[in-house]
C-alpha cells in the first residue's frame, strides 16, 4: 500500500506532463476540426482536413517529410546495423568506441545543421578541398547538396546523428545475442559470418526496427534540419504547418491544426507499431534459454 | 587412440589466471566427468577446448590434431551449454538441423535427419514446435539432439542437468549415457554433483581452483584421493590431526595402527571407516539426526568437538546426546602428511 503511494508520488510529475501533452493534443484536434470559439467557429467539421488533402502544396510537403523520414530511417538502419556489427565483432576493445558513438547523439540538431553547411555547401570545406586538389575547376562544379528540393542535406545531417543512434540502440541486444547464441552457432560449425547472418542479425532485428521507427517519427516531425538545410519550395510538413500557424489570417488556424493533426496521427500510428514490435521482441526472448 | 589431450593449458580471463597448467587425456569413446566446485574453472576449461576463450599457454589436441590455434567452427568440439542456447527464431527441427545446414546438407535431407535425432531423444512429432513452447526437459533434449547432429569429435556437456527436477535429471542421465554408447562419442561432462560424476563416468577428473588435482577411474579417485584437498572435496570426512610414531597414529580422539614413517599427519575419517555396531576406540556423541526418506543422516561429535557425518540406512534408536564407542577400520583411513597445521603436537 505504502509502496504504491510512494510510486504514485514519484510518478506525479510524469503524469502531470502527460496530462498537459494530452490536453495540447486535444486542443490541436479540436481546432483542426473547426472548434475555435475565440474566432466564432463552433461547428465540428472535417472540411479542413478535406481541404488540405486537396491542396497541392500540403501534399508536396507531406511527400517531402515522408521522403526525408523514410530515407533517413532506412539508411540509418542499414549503416547503423553495420557499425553495430563491427563493434560486436570487435568485442571488448570495440566497445570502447561507444563513447565516440555517443557524441553525435548528444549534439543538437541546429549545430549539426551548421556543421553540414560548413562541410557540404558549395563554399564549404569539401568544395574547397576538391578545388584545391584540382578536382573541380570552380566552386559551382561542386554538387549542390544543400537547399535542394530532394533534401539531401537534411538527410545527410540526420544520418550523421542517427547512424550512431541505431548502433548504440542495438548494441546491447546484439552483443548479448552474439555472446550466447552466436557463440553457440559457431560451436555448431557456423563460420563467424554465417553465425552473424543466420543467428545474431535475425535476433537483433527487433531492436533495429524499433530504432528505425524512432528515427522515422523523429525525422518526420523534425523542424530545424529541413528549415535550415532544405529548399524554400517544397517545404517540409512541420515547416509548412508552422508557417500556416503563424499566418496573420486567424481563420486559417484550423488548416494549420489539421496539418498538425496529420503529423500527430502518423506519429501515434508509428508509436503503436513500436509497442507491437516491443511485445513481439519480449515474446521471442521468453523461454529461449538465453538471458 | 587419444580423443582429447590437453597439455599444460593456461587460461586467463580479465587479467586473472583461471586455469593453471591443466593437463588431461581421454581415450576415444570414453566418458569423463570434470568434477569440482562452482567457480573453479570447469566451464572455462570446456570453453577453451571448444575455442570459445583464448588460451595463454599450452596445447589442445583433438584426435591427435593440434587445434589450439583453430577457430571454434573448425574444431568439432561441441558444447551443450548450461543455458542451452537454442535458437528462439527456429523450430525444434530447424535447431537440430542447424549444424547440418552449416555443412551444406540440403534442406530435405537435413530435416529428415533432424526428425530421426529428435526421435532418438524421445521427441518425435515435436519438430515443428517453437522452442518457447517446449518444457525445460524437452528443450534440453533438443539441445542434445542438436549437438549430436554436428557429429562432434568431442561432446562437451556443461552442467546440463542442473536446472532439472531430480526425476527428470535421472532420466536425462540415462538418456545421455545411452546416446554416448550408441553414438560412441567421446564425452566430457562438467558437473559439481559428485554422485553424478562417480556414477556416470569411465574417468573422473577433479578440478580445484584451476588445477586438475587428480584423474582416474571413479573408484580410484573416490577411494584414493591424492591429497587432502581432493579428499575433503568429496566431503563427509572428519579431519584428525596427529602424529605417527613407531607405526602408531595418535590424535586427541583416536589411536590406531598406521604403517607410515614417523611425522605429523592428517587422518581423514570417512563414513566407510566407521562401524557403529562394534565397540572400539573412538568415542562419539550423537549431535543431530535427520530422516531423509532413503536414509537417515546422523552427525556425531568426537571428544574434541570435530564432527563426522554418517548416513545410516535405518533411523537409529538413540536420542540426540547418546554416547557410544565405535570401531574404526584403520585400513580405510586416509593419511596425508601435515605441512600446514603445526599447532597440534
Amino acid at each position: 500500500m505504502r509502496k504504491q503511494r510512494t510510486a504514485f508520488f514519484l510518478l506525479l510529475p510524469l503524469l502531470g506532463v502527460t496530462a498537459l501533452v494530452l490536453a495540447a493534443c486535444g486542443f490541436v484536434l479540436a481546432q483542426s476540426l473547426g472548434h475555435v470559439p475565440a474566432f466564432g467557429l463552433e461547428e465540428l467539421t472535417f472540411s479542413y482536413y478535406l481541404a488540405i488533402f486537396r491542396d497541392g502544396e500540403f501534399l508536396r510537403s507531406l511527400g517531402v517529410s515522408l521522403g526525408i523520414a523514410a530515407a533517413s530511417a532506412l539508411l540509418a538502419a542499414l549503416l547503423g546495423t553495420a557499425v553495430c556489427a563491427a563493434l560486436t565483432v570487435g568485442g571488448r576493445k570495440g566497445r570502447g568506441l561507444t563513447y565516440v558513438l555517443r557524441l553525435p547523439i548528444l549534439v543538437p540538431h541546429a549545430v549539426v545543421a551548421l556543421f553540414t553547411i560548413l562541410l557540404f555547401s558549395q563554399t564549404g570545406l569539401l568544395a574547397r578541398a576538391t578545388f584545391a586538389l584540382g578536382l573541380i575547376g570552380d566552386f559551382t562544379q561542386f554538387p549542390q547538396l544543400l537547399y535542394t528540393p530532394g533534401y539531401q542535406g537534411a538527410v545527410a545531417a540526420y544520418l550523421w546523428k542517427e547512424v550512431p543512434f541505431v548502433a548504440y540502440f542495438t548494441l546491447a541486444l546484439m552483443s548479448g545475442v552474439s555472446d550466447t547464441l552466436g557463440e553457440a552457432a559457431e560451436d555448431l560449425g557456423a563460420s563467424p559470418l554465417r553465425s552473424f547472418f543466420s543467428v545474431t542479425l535475425p535476433l537483433s532485428l527487433p531492436a533495429v526496427c524499433r530504432a528505425t521507427l524512432i528515427i522515422f517519427i523523429f525525422a518526420f516531425g523534425g523542424y530545424e534540419l529541413p528549415l535550415l538545410l532544405g529548399a524554400t519550395v517544397p517545404k517540409a510538413l512541420p515547416v509548412e504547418a508552422y508557417l500556416a500557424y503563424m499566418s496573420p489570417q486567424l481563420r486559417d488556424r484550423p488548416y494549420a491544426m489539421a496539418m498538425y493533426g496529420v503529423i500527430l496521427a502518423l506519429s501515434v500510428a508509428m508509436a503503436a507499431l513500436y509497442a507491437v514490435l516491443t511485445r513481439r521482441l519480449l515474446r521471442r526472448m521468453e523461454g529461449s534459454g538465453h538471458e | 587412440m587419444m580423443a582429447l589431450q590437453i597439455r599444460d593449458l593456461s587460461v586467463s580471463l580479465g587479467g586473472e589466471e583461471i586455469l593453471h597448467n591443466v593437463s588431461l587425456t581421454l581415450q576415444q569413446g570414453q566418458f569423463l566427468s570434470l568434477l569440482g566446485p562452482s567457480g573453479d574453472g570447469k566451464s572455462t576449461l570446456l570453453k577453451a577446448v571448444a575455442g570459445l576463450v583464448p588460451v595463454t599457454g599450452g596445447q589442445i589436441l583433438l584426435g591427435g590434431r593440434d587445434v589450439t590455434g583453430l577457430p571454434t567452427h573448425r574444431r568439432g568440439a561441441v558444447i551443450v551449454f548450461q543455458d542451452l542456447r537454442l535458437f528462439p527464431h527456429m523450430t525444434a527441427a530447424e535447431n537440430v538441423a542447424f549444424p547440418l545446414k552449416m555443412r551444406g546438407v540440403d534442406r530435405r535431407r537435413r530435416l529428415e535427419r533432424a526428425e530421426e535425432l529428435l526421435e532418438r531423444v524421445h521427441l518425435s512429432g515435436c519438430g515443428r514446435r517453437r522452442i518457447a513452447t517446449l518444457s525445460g526437459g524437452q528443450q534440453q533434449r533438443v539441445a542434445l539432439a542438436r549437438a549430436l547432429a554436428a557429429e562432434p569429435a568431442l561432446l562437451l556437456l556443461d552442467e546440463p542437468f542442473s536446472s532439472l527436477d531430480e526425476d527428470l535429471r535421472e532420466d536425462m542421465r540415462r538418456l545421455v549415457l545411452a546416446l554416448h554408447r550408441e553414438f560412441a562419442v567421446t564425452t566430457v561432462l562438467v558437473t559439481h554433483d559428485q554422485r553424478e560424476a562417480l556414477a556416470m563416468s569411465d574417468q573422473v577428473a577433479v578440478l580445484l581452483e584451476g588445477e586438475i588435482v587428480q584423474q582416474g577411474t571413479p573408484e580410484a579417485v573416490y577411494g584414493h584421493p591424492v591429497n587432502r584437498r581432493a579428499a575433503e572435496y568429496f566431503g563427509r570426512s572428519a579431519c584428525l590431526a596427529g602424529r605417527v610414531e613407531e607405526g602408531v597414529f595418535r590424535s586427541r580422539c583416536l589411536t590406531c595402527p598406521a604403517d607410515l614413517p614417523a611425522g605429523r599427519y592428517q587422518a581423514l575419517l570417512r563414513p566407510a571407516a566407521l562401524d557403529l555396531t562394534a565397540p572400539g576406540p573412538l568415542e562419539l556423541t550423537l549431535a543431530e539426526k535427520r530422516f531423509r526418506g532413503t536414509d537417515t543422516l546422523t552427525r556425531w561429535a568426537m571428544a574434541d568437538g570435530t564432527a563426522v557425518e554418517l548416513p545410516l540406512p535405518e533411523p537409529p534408536p538413540w536420542p540426540v546426546g547418546h554416547r557410544l564407542r565405535c570401531r574404526v577400520d584403520a585400513a580405510k583411513l586416509l593419511f596425508y602428511p601435515d605441512e600446514e597445521d603445526t599447532s597440534i603436537g
